[in-house]
């Protein structure tokens, strides 16, 4: 919506009618025709009109409207939903840089250390770590594809009840109205 | 014996433009001397009183000399059954609406068009590809389809419907009252056609250039959210008298709101193809169109397209286009060159030179 609401934004911003429209057949004689657009609009303009931002008064109504019908939330108890918030934060897994508390020889720890993981471990961990990752990644995307699937299915549960319901009013109005002309008399019906 | 062609489509429904299709292909597969079959995961046209439920087409998944067309405009279960066939196998690709259209207003359209587009690539394992339009055929070779076996497959244009239908003479009566200017549009009332826009060029052409005209919007209403948007954006722009809703409409109706168009408008932001591009050539209505998605591909030269939503400029051109009579003639006319590109006999050649790629000979023409 922000992405098109700028495009249109954008779009004011062209002063010529050759960059806003295009007229590819050469019977016809279109620099006239934008001339005479051009004129037209400006002639106009000065009269007053076309001074509304139509894109602002459109977005402001959407805003509204989306605002006061806001699509369901994520359909998942409170512990699904946690679940799923810690799976998105997690399932990139890193490597944590090695830390010493230990007072003035604490950078030397660190250095040896580091030195001892890259030597003996870091690229055979390597390879295993970037596996897992890939795992997490496709884990990760699994439930959250399922956990919108859900949602966008009881989106369409709630927009079919309200269907049913509609339809269930006709089917009582349309009794009524049957019932009426039953109880009339014959005659009435002509 | 004759060859067993096999279609299978999604939800076939009177109206929709991929069942048009497919029952235009249908046509022509039976007078050529094929065993043609149509399937659907669900089946609401009328019409189409040989089309049978897709697991009827179980029997036939290990026919290899049989044929098979998928037609894939939106995700269904059975591509479950292309995927497993071992006929020749042919997809159909109408084009499926990108997601993020429909995030603000309907997350269960949302998730169909992801799962749409997530699954075009595992379908490139067919014999042969085919879009609607150039724009999908390059969208299948984006998602790995190889060019070499991807072509391009136009709709047919099923006029034979209008040319049998009667038109409404009250309602076209009522339409053309006070020769009101009717501005038409039809199309599913969807969030990538931009309904918002086309309500906002004829605020500025209705306001600003006439008054005396009307903007009719043909097309079903199903996205409660997008329709409650749209119609609180009419009343603020106090336009409620000035548009028309007709949600879904017969085919004798359609024909009704053709014949009072004075200009066939279109704002959308994204298309697979537009089908009614092609009815307002016929009808002989002159086109402003936003040149986005396949509409530049299917307006070829013909019409006037617009690359940016500037109100105040479309709305004089809307005007011009009703008073220069010269003009209008000349782009009607340019738009029936461009709808003989699209006459049934091409389309009916193209459709033998893809069944040629997976080695079907069409018979010649038998009369009658």
């Amino acid at each position: 919506m922000q992405a098109d609401a700028n495009e249109s934004r954008n779009a004011q911003a062209f002063q010529d009618p050759g960059e806003i429209f295009e007229i590819r057949d050469q019977q016809i004689d279109v620099e006239a025709l934008m001339r005479t657009v051009r004129e037209n609009v400006a002639r106009r303009r000065a009269e007053g009109a076309y001074h509304e931002d139509l894109d602002a008064i459109a977005d402001e109504v959407f805003k509204d409207v989306l605002t006061a019908q806001p699509l369901l939330p994520l359909p998942l108890g409170d512990g699904q939903a946690s679940t799923l918030i810690e799976l998105n934060a997690r399932w990139a897994v890193r490597e944590v840089p090695f830390r010493s508390n230990a007072p003035l020889v604490g950078p030397l720890i660190v250095a040896v250390r580091n030195f001892w993981n890259w030597m003996s471990t870091k690229w055979y961990t390597r390879a295993l770590l970037q596996q897992q990752v890939t795992f997490n990644a496709l884990v990760a995307q699994a439930f959250n594809e399922n956990a919108d699937e859900h949602q966008a299915m009881l989106e369409k549960t709630r927009q079919l009840q309200a269907i049913c319901q509609q339809q269930l009013e006709e089917i009582a109005l349309l009794k009524e109205a049957v019932q009426r002309l039953q109880k009339a008399d014959p005659s009435d019906r002509d | 014996m004759p060859l067993r062609i096999h279609q299978i489509g999604s939800v076939l429904a009177a109206g929709d433009a991929v069942t048009n299709q497919i029952v235009e292909i249908d046509r022509r597969l039976a007078r050529w001397g094929f065993a043609s079959q149509i399937y659907g995961s669900e089946i609401s046209a009328a019409p189409i009183a040989t089309a049978q439920l897709d697991s009827a087409y179980l029997p036939f998944v290990d026919e290899s000399d049989d044929v098979l067309l998928y037609h894939y405009s939106a995700y269904c279960e059975n591509h479950a059954l292309f995927r497993r066939s071992r006929n020749r196998k042919i997809l159909i690709y109408h084009n499926i609406t990108p997601a993020e259209y429909f995030r603000p207003y309907d997350r269960y359209y949302e998730s169909l068009c992801n799962q749409g587009r997530r699954l075009l690539p595992e379908l490139s394992t067919c014999d042969y590809a085919v879009g609607d339009s150039e724009y999908n055929r390059l969208e299948l070779l984006q998602q790995g389809f190889a060019a070499d076996h991807t072509g391009v497959l136009p709709l047919f244009l099923g006029v034979e419907g209008f040319d049998r239908a009667q038109h409404d003479a009250a309602l076209l009566r009522r339409l053309k009252a006070g020769d009101t200017t009717n501005i038409l549009f039809v199309g599913r009332v969807a969030p990538n056609k931009a309904f918002e826009d086309l309500i906002k060029v004829f605020y500025s052409y209705h306001r600003y250039v006439n008054p005396n005209s009307c903007l009719i919007l043909a097309g079903a209403r199903f996205l409660p959210s997008y329709n409650r948007a749209l119609d609180e954006l009419v009343v603020r722009l106090a336009l409620a008298d000035a548009i028309i809703f007709t949600d879904r409409i017969s085919l004798r109706q359609l024909k009704t709101y053709y014949l009072a168009a004075d200009l066939f408008l279109c704002a959308s932001r994204h298309e697979g193809f537009c089908a009614p591009l092609l009815e307002a050539m016929y009808f002989g209505i002159p086109i402003v169109a936003h040149a986005a998605g396949a509409v530049p591909y299917t307006l070829g030269r013909a019409g006037v397209q617009f690359h940016a939503l500037q109100y105040d400029v479309l709305a004089e051109l809307m005007g011009l286009l009703m008073e220069n009579q010269t003009m209008r003639r000349q782009i009607i006319a340019t738009q029936k060159t461009r709808l003989d590109e699209y006459a049934p006999a091409r389309v009916e050649e193209q459709l033998r030179a893809v069944l040629s790629m997976v080695g079907v000979g069409a018979p010649a023409e038998i009369d009658g």
